[in-house]
């Protein structure tokens, strides 16, 4: 490696803190999500029995498993829900800083960095209680520990590669795409003893971390997703770069091409490179095969594409695009600055993508227990606020908020809370509003 | 405190003896083994030795509580004189890595623990405290075999039992299950010590810690089964022809054979134990005449007993199987088929790939669980490139077999600790693994982990009954909540007398009922009383089959069936007729069926509730006959029955030159309504079968009709115990 510039570290240092603090800040203020929610209640706050009972794609296992842990010790505050995620969080920029310091030094190093941590979804993923952050952080770790047996053949590097994978996938199950496109990129280029030194130990940390969670699993349960890859890309697209004053269609049908090209050419470059850039091939090889993987299970399988869990392409593109460019520091800091500037713009600092709509959820879950008081109530919701209700009934210990139902136009409730889409019902059913947020009404019968 | 002295005691007794029994036979053998093997092998050899000497006095009707004592100490008092005449100083075996064995030892220690208080525990589970310990207390009342009692599984070899009644006689139910339970921590011992003499260490750690925690496993050795036996006899014939392989020494061939044969002697599915023995000795080239005497001999010694008693007892030698070949009026051929047919065949399953999950995760389709670790077997196959793995895997093949005969898990117990051994042999060729592998499964045996993923109803230990176990909660309090119809104690033992026998439909826990219980499937007397009890509703015989033919003078006349069909054919009645009336049926008539000869005499009762069967599927040939003792002229044969639409009967008379001659096969079939009566005449038929009593639940099928019609019946209701109705025929 090139001697560093202790300025672009600084400045790399600072903006891993200052996204750290923005984590926690987050953490601990943002409103829990839909998801977040339905996890806790689902999978974090019943007795083991009867979370091992059912399997859904949304229960992430480890974070389910590391959030249990958490909330058992810290309590049921968001912050502590989101804490496994933090950490991870930490993980993920230690292995982006290893495999930025791979890739340059100097500024680039910096704007390798800012470009690996700025993406909106990746800067959610770090805080939010969903497991996509631990996943990515892994599986970085397993790219890493790959790169390190091939600095310096270490069987031992190979053994905890297998378990980072693992850990990846057993954070989310869909990062068993870039692990199986990973394993035999990483075996084509090592040619070791990779069946007994990684794949045979994966096989059994896999086993070691699903085999409770998952025996309740049926194909049936992948049966929703998204219908094209196109879509997926469109989605991560959409996320990515939503600051652009460009229609959607537009942006999704230029980053389509441009990351066809992007492929195609650092599957080419590592072909022609080979052994001399093993992060280019590793990653380029991650990407078609990860592609192709997914193709065929839409074929053969019927396993639809992936819907909001496709988040494992940002980093292995970035990196990709990032290994082309890698002899060319100038190039790589003309081209990130851009993109960095885009990201920049979008940072989340308020509520996670999920929850906006539904921003303000624990202010309206407090003005509900203000008002409720004590007594017995029974309130009626818009189904997608039923898991986010039953969430703070949880966190609050607010057990006579009796009954939770999703019949948002059902009389006879005493609370009514509403999203925008069912707000007519409060003049319908002639509703005293309580408290309202943009996305969110709490109303009550005039009587009560 | 005195009934855990008696526990204790009587526990203690049983190991104590049968380890006297074992060293006095390995000193006698001059059988070289390592210190901790020789500890072991004298308990397991000295309990088939007792087994063998308690079954021997149940044979002569001496089976005494004061008999067992004075020989038991007479057996540890010459162990104990021989031990000090002539101290043998024996090797140790290899060491075992300390990082491995503590946490691995901690881990036993504390499932131990839990395990112990299980076992001390009143006797619960459904067998233990149903045929095996019933067996076992009925012929404790009787000081030997109660011939005259017929239960399938009385006819079971019980070479376990035997053990059992010799705890049973000092310290009752749960002596017993303590004396299964040191079977249950015999059995990883062992498999540590063949770790540590075939240089396995560290997988066998791991296989010992996966088979005591299996929660199968552990449930049934805290309850009086007998798998743990089993599988600990086995595994120790394995050891043992390794060792043998070793040593060379000809008298561990007599060890072997021992051993084989007490398999045999605990369980019936066991029988593969010396013809593996003969065919290690063969692929080993070393099958010669002398070895196989030496095996075989001392293998009959303990086999002969249970296959002599049922051939002279019952007619068959292996009942209550292969009825077929042995025809016996104890257990119809039909029925066991039945039985078979239904062990055999998951209930509930409907795909292949949900028989590894329910064997490892699930449970509740299967009968219990074993650890989770077992599913990653496949990687057990990293074991063959090594020679113990391969052997391992061959002898679980082997012992796995009998699982085709029977869905329950436990029958898996035997395959499962060499399927553990080569899987550990197999993770420890990974790096890491086994390690991780040990930890996971250390936590998932822990049995209040097993409740969070395992299915509910699942067979296993599910709780800590410390205050049961020391006899701070009522004895009597604690085995309701798990065996209601212990209820039942007081009113039987107030209303029926010691020699009389009681009906029920379904299995009860005989070991606390004092009172021998006649149950539906379990003998062919239990299959007529359930037949006569369903018959005014399920088959009462409305139709008459009426053969017509030409007045012929006979000496024989017989039914035939000519056609084929899983289905029974019945008949309640045959009668002959001679110009429109019925010839008179005499006592000198002499009446036979093929098969079940011994009921035909049913259909010449003139008792509508009962009737002869067949009791197995229709097959050409199949009759039922009516030997006259001087020529008689016939012209009509009718049969009052529920018809057997399948068959295709035939009559044929015997003319008076000895000639058989087929006359008719077309019959005219009348319906007439059932006869008038049905109700008293079942209910008198089952008094003259020598049972005055009935149990039955508000599930079963008489149930309805029982309470609606009582009186019709006969019957008076005596008491009524959590929804089991106990009833008298008056």
């Amino acid at each position: 490696m090139e001697r560093t510039s202790t300025a672009s570290t600084k400045a790399a240092l600072c903006l891993l803190a200052a996204l750290f603090a923005l984590s926690v800040f987050r953490a601990a203020t943002a409103d829990v999500t839909p998801s977040e929610a339905w996890n806790y209640t689902r999978y974090v706050l019943p007795p083991w029995h009867d979370s091992l009972l059912h399997y859904e794609p949304n229960n992430h296992v480890l974070n389910t498993f590391l959030v249990r842990i958490s909330t058992a010790t810290l309590g049921r505050k968001e912050i502590a829900l989101r804490l496994p995620s933090l950490l991870a969080g930490l993980l993920y920029a230690w292995a982006v800083w290893r495999l930025g310091r791979r890739l340059f030094s100097g500024w680039a190093f910096a704007a390798a960095v800012c470009l690996m941590m700025l993406n909106p979804l990746v800067v959610d993923a770090l805080s939010e209680a969903r497991g996509y952050g631990m996943a990515m952080a892994f599986w970085l770790w397993g790219l890493e520990l790959f790169l390190q047996s091939n600095d310096e053949p270490a069987p031992h590097k190979l053994n905890l590669a297998a378990a980072s994978l693992a850990l990846s996938v057993a954070a989310c199950l869909s990062f068993i795409v870039p692990v199986l496109a990973l394993g035999p990129s990483a075996t084509a280029l090592l040619r070791r003893r990779m069946v007994r030194d990684f794949w045979l130990p994966m096989v059994v940390f896999l086993f070691v971390l699903l085999a409770i969670p998952l025996n309740r699993v049926l194909l049936s349960d992948f049966a929703t997703g998204a219908t094209s890859l196109r879509q997926t890309l469109a989605e991560l697209t959409a996320a990515s770069l939503a600051v652009l004053p460009v229609p959607e269609g537009v942006v999704a049908a230029a980053v389509r091409v441009a990351l066809a090209i992007l492929v195609l050419g650092a599957a080419v470059l590592a072909v022609r490179r080979r052994k001399g850039d093993p992060l280019l091939a590793l990653c380029a090889a991650t990407s078609l095969t990860g592609s192709v993987l997914l193709l065929l299970a839409n074929r053969w399988l019927k396993v639809p594409f992936p819907q909001d869990g496709a988040i494992y392409f940002i980093p292995i593109l970035t990196l990709s695009c990032l290994s082309l460019v890698r002899r060319h520091p100038r190039v790589a800091l003309a081209l990130a600055l851009p993109c960095i500037l885009l990201y920049a713009a979008e940072l989340p600092v308020g509520p996670y993508r999920e929850a906006r709509p539904f921003a303000g959820s624990r202010d309206i879950a407090k003005a509900l227990r203000a008002e409720a008081g004590t007594s017995l109530v029974r309130v009626a919701v818009s189904p997608p606020l039923e898991a986010i209700l039953d969430y703070y009934r949880a966190r609050y210990r607010q057990a006579n908020w009796q009954t939770i139902d999703a019949k948002p136009g059902a009389p006879g409730y005493d609370f009514y809370l509403l999203t925008a889409a069912d707000q007519p019902v409060a003049d319908r059913l002639h509703l005293r509003i309580i408290d309202r947020t943009p996305g969110i009404l709490l109303a009550a019968p005039i009587a009560r | 405190m005195r009934d855990v002295i008696d526990i204790l005691a009587g526990a203690g007794f049983t190991v104590g003896v049968s380890l006297a029994l074992g060293s006095l036979l390995l000193r006698a053998l001059r059988i070289r083994l390592h210190r901790f093997e020789t500890a072991l092998f004298a308990f397991i050899a000295g309990s088939g030795l007792l087994s063998l000497l308690v079954t021997l006095l149940c044979l002569t009707g001496t089976a005494r509580k004061g008999v067992f004592l004075w020989t038991g100490a007479a057996a540890i008092a010459a162990a104990v004189w021989r031990g000090h005449a002539n101290r043998i100083r024996r090797r140790t075996l290899p060491a075992l890595p300390l990082d491995w064995l503590v946490p691995v030892a901690l881990l036993l220690t504390a499932l131990f623990i839990y395990y112990f208080f299980n076992a001390m525990a009143p006797e619960v589970s459904p067998d233990g405290s149903g045929y095996h310990l019933g067996n076992v207390a009925r012929i404790l009342r009787h000081h030997g075999f109660d011939w005259s009692f017929h239960s399938m599984y009385a006819y079971l070899s019980a070479g376990a039992e035997m053990l059992y009644l010799f705890a049973f006689a000092f310290g009752r139910h749960s002596a017993a299950a303590m004396v299964h339970f040191a079977f249950l921590c015999a059995l990883p011992l062992l498999m540590i010590c063949y770790g540590r003499r075939f240089g396995l260490g560290k997988a066998s750690l791991f296989a010992a810690l996966l088979m005591f925690g299996s929660p199968v496993v552990a449930k049934d050795g805290v309850s009086a089964y007998n798998d743990l036996v089993v599988v600990t006899v086995i595994y120790a014939v394995f050891y043992l022809l390794q060792v043998w392989d070793e040593t060379q020494e000809s008298n561990i061939l007599i060890l072997i054979g021992l051993l084989s044969g007490y398999a045999y002697a605990v369980k019936y599915t066991a029988v593969l134990t010396l013809p593996f023995a003969w065919a290690w000795l063969k692929w080993r080239h070393r099958l010669n005449w002398s070895a196989f005497a030496q095996v075989t001999i001392p293998a009959l010694v303990l086999i002969a007993p249970w296959v002599l008693r049922n051939w002279i007892w019952l007619g068959n030698p292996v009942a209550p199987f292969a009825n077929a070949w042995f025809p016996n009026p104890f257990y119809h051929p039909g029925m066991e088929r039945i039985y078979v047919d239904t062990l055999k065949h998951y209930q509930g399953i409907k795909h292949w790939w949900q028989i590894p999950l329910e064997l490892t995760l699930r449970g509740g389709l299967v009968g219990g669980v074993f650890n989770p670790a077992l599913l990653m077997l496949p990687l057990s196959l990293l074991a063959l490139r090594v020679t113990q793995g391969r052997r391992l895997l061959l002898t679980a093949l082997v012992f796995a077999a009998p699982a085709w005969m029977n869905t329950g898990s436990r029958f898996l117990i035997p395959a499962a600790p060499f399927a553990a051994t080569a899987l550990g042999i197999g993770l420890e060729a990974i790096p890491g693994a086994l390690p991780l592998v040990v930890a996971f499964t250390g936590l998932l045996a822990w049995p209040p982990v097993v409740s969070a993923y395992c299915d509910s109803g699942t067979w296993r230990i599910g709780e800590f009954p410390i205050d049961a176990a020391l006899r701070k909660e009522q004895v009597d309090h604690y085995i309701l909540k798990y065996q209601p119809d212990y209820g039942l104690k007081r009113a039987l033992d107030l209303y029926v007398s010691p020699n009389e026998k009681v009906f029920s439909f379904a299995g009860r826990p005989d070991a606390y009922l004092d009172r021998d219980i006649v149950v539906s499937y379990e003998s062919t007397l239990g299959n007529l009383v359930n037949d006569i009890l369903w018959a005014p509703q399920a088959h009462p015989p409305d139709f008459r089959q009426r053969f017509r033919f030409l007045p012929v003078d006979v000496r024989a006349v017989r039914v035939t069936n000519n056609s084929t069909s899983d289905n029974f054919w019945t008949v309640a009645e045959m009668r002959v007729f001679s110009q429109e009336k019925e010839v008179p049926r005499a006592g000198d008539w002499r009446v036979s069926a093929s098969p079940n000869p011994w009921e035909a005499p049913l259909a010449f009762d003139n008792s509508y509730g009962t009737r002869w069967s067949t009791w197995q599927a229709m097959r050409p040939r199949a009759h039922l006959e009516i030997e006259f003792p001087r020529t008689t002229r016939i012209d009509t044969v009718v049969l009052e029955c529920e018809p057997a639409w399948d068959a295709k009967l035939q009559v044929d008379v015997r003319l008076p030159s000895g000639r058989w001659v087929p006359l008719t096969d077309s019959g005219e079939l009348e319906k007439v309504g059932p006869p008038e009566g049905m109700r008293r005449a079942a209910a008198r038929d089952v008094r003259l079968l020598g049972i005055r009593y009935l149990l039955v639940n508000e599930g079963d099928f008489v149930y309805e009709d029982f309470n609606k019609y009582a009186r019709f019946w006969g019957i008076t209701q005596l008491t009524e115990v959590n929804g089991t109705h106990f009833y008298r025929i008056d």
